[in-house]
């Protein structure tokens, strides 16, 4: 007993010292490095979550922002686990594309967060609000930050606008391993996400058919990184799948001049010249890849479409 | 009954698995096809398979988990095959965010002290010192 009294007192001596040490905010605030402040997303529309919901009801906050007209009740069956009571971080993401949009994990840091609010972007953050000991998993919506009265802004539960410490939001989104999320159109990539990380969403869209924002999200990797053949070879593919086969060629004509290469890039624009009834460029073009890769089963079978 | 279910819902996800991989012209090859680290680049079925039964595991574990069999399919479907991955296996131990209030009384007085303290904000009524 006096053993636990005595760990219960350095116990409460850590969290007393902790408590002071956000480290993260400290650092913040020393170096405020220019950042605006006070600011508030106030457009930002607020839903009260009932039971359980708070999920739901930070994604739609996202979402109405980012111009879907959504209810939480309709992201409901989307996310929610009934035998969880709450909702995965991973079907937070995935949702989204349901609306054509584009959800990116942020990185896991505070000033990261407060750089997507000020760049526009409410932020969704896992909570614990508790102690791993017994956790308190929540969703809430970060909008904005005063620096000098110390304090974040969120959407949270069934308050609208409730004022926490910065400390405290960092303790609390510590202890959900910082996980937060944007929600965007996929015109917009923002800056802290990678070409690979842009082209796995696009990748994604294009899977469950949301062929639009697929292509949306195709032309915008390629207008900010023009060296990812990927992405215009999903350009192509999803302006085909929308009909526009002047811009599928286009997208997939340079790809056949860059050295070494993947065959379905080839494969594609042979196919399109037959559909067109181009057979003279089909068989030149299958002629080529016949030569990079003399073993490719699909060559084999476009064969006999070429003959005349 | 159960294994019923069960069945249904594997030949549900058979469907909805194949519906989505399917392009509108079957003989244009979807982008993933060209994707580095694909299953399909590695020309590999192997790798097709077990992608399709890991979506078919996180869906019956979603649907053990209380989630309708058409929801369970239409979620698995929006998943990339990396959140699948990440999904499965981890339904039941991933957090899952969802509360407001509902701390067991045992923890109670912890955590007003660090409700107090900033640490954790559990209750509405707490102010932190700092």
């Amino acid at each position: 007993m006096q053993l636990l009294c005595k760990q219960g007192v350095a116990l409460l001596a850590t969290l007393l010292l902790s408590a002071c040490a956000a480290p993260q905010t400290r650092a913040l605030l020393a170096e405020p490095a220019g950042r605006p402040t006070p600011l508030e997303l106030s457009r930002v529309p607020f839903h009260a979550q009932t039971e359980h919901q708070c999920g739901p009801a930070a994604l739609a906050m996202l979402l109405n922002d980012a111009g879907v007209a959504v209810s939480p009740e309709a992201l409901t069956p989307q996310v929610f686990v009934p035998g969880r009571e709450g909702s995965l971080a991973i079907e937070m993401l995935a949702a989204v594309r349901r609306y054509d949009r584009v959800a990116y994990r942020i990185p896991p840091r505070l000033d990261a967060a407060l750089d997507q609010v000020a760049q526009g972007r409410p932020v969704l953050l896992l909570q614990n609000l508790s102690l791993p000991i017994s956790p308190l998993w929540h969703y809430a919506v970060l909008i904005g930050y005063d620096l000098a009265q110390r304090q974040a802004i969120l959407r949270s539960g069934i308050t609208e606008r409730e004022l926490m410490p910065l400390d405290t939001l960092e303790h609390t989104w510590a202890r959900g391993d910082f996980w937060a999320m944007v929600v965007v159109a996929p015109e917009q990539i923002p800056d802290f996400v990678t070409p690979t990380e842009a082209q796995r969403q696009a990748l994604a869209l294009e899977r469950i058919g949301r062929h639009a924002a697929a292509r949306a999200l195709y032309a915008a990797i390629v207008a900010r990184w023009p060296d990812q053949p990927l992405a215009r070879f999903g350009l192509g593919n999803m302006a085909y799948q929308l009909g526009d086969l002047r811009a599928a060629e286009a997208a997939w004509l340079p790809l056949t001049e860059l050295a070494g290469g993947q065959y379905a890039w080839w494969h594609n624009l042979i196919e399109l010249y037959l559909e067109q009834g181009r057979r003279a460029e089909a068989l030149a073009l299958w002629q080529r890849a016949q030569q990079r890769w003399p073993a490719q089963p699909e060559l084999a079978e476009l064969r006999p479409r070429l003959q005349p | 009954m159960k294994q019923g279910l069960v069945s249904t819902l594997s030949y549900a996800v058979l469907l909805s698995f194949g519906a989505a991989n399917l392009p509108l012209h079957a003989a244009m090859l979807p982008t993933e096809r060209a994707a580095e680290q694909s299953a399909l680049t590695l020309n590999d079925e192997r790798a097709e398979v077990v992608d399709f039964l890991q979506r078919e595991h996180v869906a019956k574990a979603l649907a053990e988990q209380g989630v309708s069999s058409a929801d369970a399919i239409e979620r698995v479907a929006t998943l990339s095959d990396e959140e699948v991955r990440e999904l499965n296996g981890k339904i039941k131990n991933l957090p899952a965010g969802g509360d407001i209030v509902g701390v067991l009384f045992t923890v109670f007085i912890i955590l007003l002290v660090t409700d107090i303290l900033g640490l954790t904000k559990v209750f509405p009524f707490t102010r932190s010192v700092r």
